[in-house]
C-alpha cells in the first residue's frame, strides 16, 4: 500500500487551501494582474456600453489583452470605479480562456474582482503549466494572502515541487486507482514527503483497511502511523 | 410612462421649421426653374443661406440645427444641408454637439441624416467620428452603419455601425469591435 501510495500523483480533493510562496514563484500560479497603470485591449463582435454605469459589455470572440495576461471568452463585462475610473471587476462567461505567463486557465466563468482582490474560475475549472495542474468545480486566488482555494476538484503535484505543504480541509479524499484515503482534514508535505489524515482518518486498498484518529503516511520511509485505531489487513 | 407630445407642440414645431424655410423660399423666389425628365419644367428647390431649424415639444428644445448652405425641396418636405452644427439638447442644456459636412433634414419625421465628416462631442469628453449617422428625433437615437471611432476617457472604441441612446447614454457597437481602456496613472 505504501509503495502505491508513493505513485499517488493526483490528489483528489473536496476543498483545498494553498499559500503560494511569496513573489508567485511557488507551486501557485502567478495571479493575473489587471491592475492600475494598465491598459487593455479588446477586440469582440459586438459591444454593448453604459456610460452613466461605466460599464461595458463585450459578446462574440472576446479577446482581452493585458500587459501580462489574456483572456479569451464568450461574453466579458467590464466594470470601471466611477471616480478613479480604475477597473473595479472582469466578468467573462463562456468557454473562458486566461493566459499568464507559462500558465492557462480554462474555466466557464471567470470572476475578478480587483478591489477586493480576488479572482474566480467556476465551472470546470482548471489551471495548468510547467508540469502543474489543479482543477476543480471552483478555483479562488486570493490575491492578496496569496493563496488558492480549489473545490471539489484535484491537484496535480509536480515531480519536484516546491510546494511546503499542501492543507486540505473538509472531507479529504485521496485516491489512486482503487486506493483511497479518507479523514476530516489532512495535510500533504513535500519536503518530508508525508501525507498526515487527520480525523476519523481511513485508508484502504482492497481488503485492507486502516482506520484511526491520525494516520501517518511518509512516501519515503514507506512507513504508516496510526493513531489511535485499527488496522484490517486481508492479503490478497 | 412615456408622454407623447400633443399634435399642438408638434404642429407648432413643425411650424417653426416650415417658416423659416418659407421665409427663405421668398426670399429665393425667382431661383431658375430645371427640367424634369420627361422635358417639362420643374420646380428647384429654394436655396438658402444661414439655415436653422429647431424642434420644440411643448416648451421644451429637443433639438437645434444650422446650416451654411440649404436646399428646400417642399414637395418631399425634406431640407439638403450643408456646412451643418446641431446641438441636441434636453431641457436648456446641450448633451450632444455635433459637426458634418452634409445632410438632410426629414421635416415630417423631425429626424435627419448627416454624411461627409461627422464629429460628436459631448461635455464628458466624447469624441465620435464617423462619415455618415441617423438622428431619430422621436426615440432620440442616433445610428450610422459607417466605421465608426469613439474615444470617451478612459475608452477609445472602433467598430463598423453603432447606435446611441441619447437619453440613457447607452452605446452598441457591431463589427470587429476594438476596444482600448486606459487606466489612468496611480
Amino acid at each position: 500500500m505504501i509503495a502505491s501510495l508513493a505513485r499517488i500523483a493526483t490528489l483528489l480533493i473536496a476543498a483545498t487551501a494553498i499559500r503560494a510562496a511569496a513573489g508567485g514563484g511557488g507551486w501557485i500560479p502567478p495571479t493575473p494582474a489587471f491592475q492600475a497603470g494598465t491598459e487593455l485591449h479588446a477586440t469582440a463582435d459586438h459591444l454593448e456600453g453604459d456610460f452613466t454605469r461605466h460599464h461595458l459589455l463585450l459578446v462574440g470572440n472576446v479577446k482581452l489583452v493585458g500587459d501580462t495576461q489574456e483572456i479569451h471568452a464568450e461574453r466579458l463585462s467590464v466594470t470601471l470605479d466611477a471616480e478613479s475610473r480604475r477597473i473595479e471587476t472582469l466578468d467573462a462567461k463562456g468557454q473562458v480562456r486566461l493566459i499568464y505567463g507559462p500558465y492557462t486557465a480554462v474555466a466557464d466563468r471567470l470572476v475578478f474582482d480587483t478591489a477586493a482582490g480576488h479572482a474566480r474560475l467556476l465551472g470546470e475549472a482548471r489551471i495548468w503549466g510547467e508540469g502543474r495542474e489543479m482543477a476543480g468545480t471552483s478555483i479562488d486566488l486570493d490575491l492578496h494572502r496569496k493563496v488558492v482555494e480549489v473545490t471539489a476538484g484535484r491537484v496535480g503535484l509536480p515531480a519536484h515541487g516546491e510546494l511546503p505543504a499542501l492543507r486540505v480541509a473538509a472531507d479529504t479524499i485521496v485516491a489512486d486507482g482503487d486506493r483511497h484515503g479518507r479523514a476530516d482534514r489532512g495535510t500533504y508535505d513535500l519536503m518530508t514527503g508525508s501525507l498526515v489524515l487527520e480525523g476519523n482518518a481511513a485508508l484502504t486498498e482492497g481488503g485492507s483497511r486502516l482506520l484511526g484518529d491520525r494516520i501517518r503516511v511518509s512516501l519515503t520511509t514507506r512507513q504508516v502511523q496510526v493513531e489511535r485505531g485499527t488496522i484490517h489487513y486481508r492479503q490478497d | 410612462m412615456v408622454r407623447l407630445p400633443s399634435l399642438s407642440s408638434v404642429l407648432v414645431t413643425a411650424m417653426v421649421g416650415l417658416l423659416l424655410a418659407t421665409v427663405y423660399f421668398l426670399l429665393a423666389s425667382g431661383v431658375p426653374t430645371q427640367e424634369d425628365g420627361n422635358g417639362g419644367p420643374q420646380e428647384a428647390p429654394a436655396m438658402v443661406s444661414d439655415f436653422t431649424f429647431t424642434e420644440t415639444r411643448g416648451e421644451e428644445t429637443r433639438w437645434h440645427l444650422r446650416a451654411s448652405r440649404a436646399l428646400y425641396f417642399e414637395e418631399q418636405r425634406r431640407v439638403d444641408v450643408e456646412g451643418i452644427v446641431v446641438d441636441l439638447r434636453q431641457g436648456e442644456v446641450s448633451v450632444l454637439h455635433l459637426e458634418a459636412t452634409r445632410g438632410a433634414v426629414d421635416l415630417a419625421a423631425f429626424s435627419f441624416d448627416l454624411t461627409g465628416e461627422i464629429v460628436l462631442t459631448d461635455p464628458q469628453g466624447l469624441d465620435l467620428r464617423t462619415s455618415a449617422v441617423h438622428f431619430d428625433g422621436e426615440t432620440r437615437r442616433l445610428s450610422g452603419v459607417d466605421p465608426v471611432q469613439l474615444r470617451r476617457p478612459p475608452y477609445k472604441l472602433a467598430g463598423q455601425r453603432f447606435t446611441y441612446e441619447l437619453t440613457t447614454q447607452r452605446l452598441e457597437m457591431d463589427g470587429e469591435v476594438v476596444v482600448t481602456v486606459a487606466e489612468p496613472p496611480a
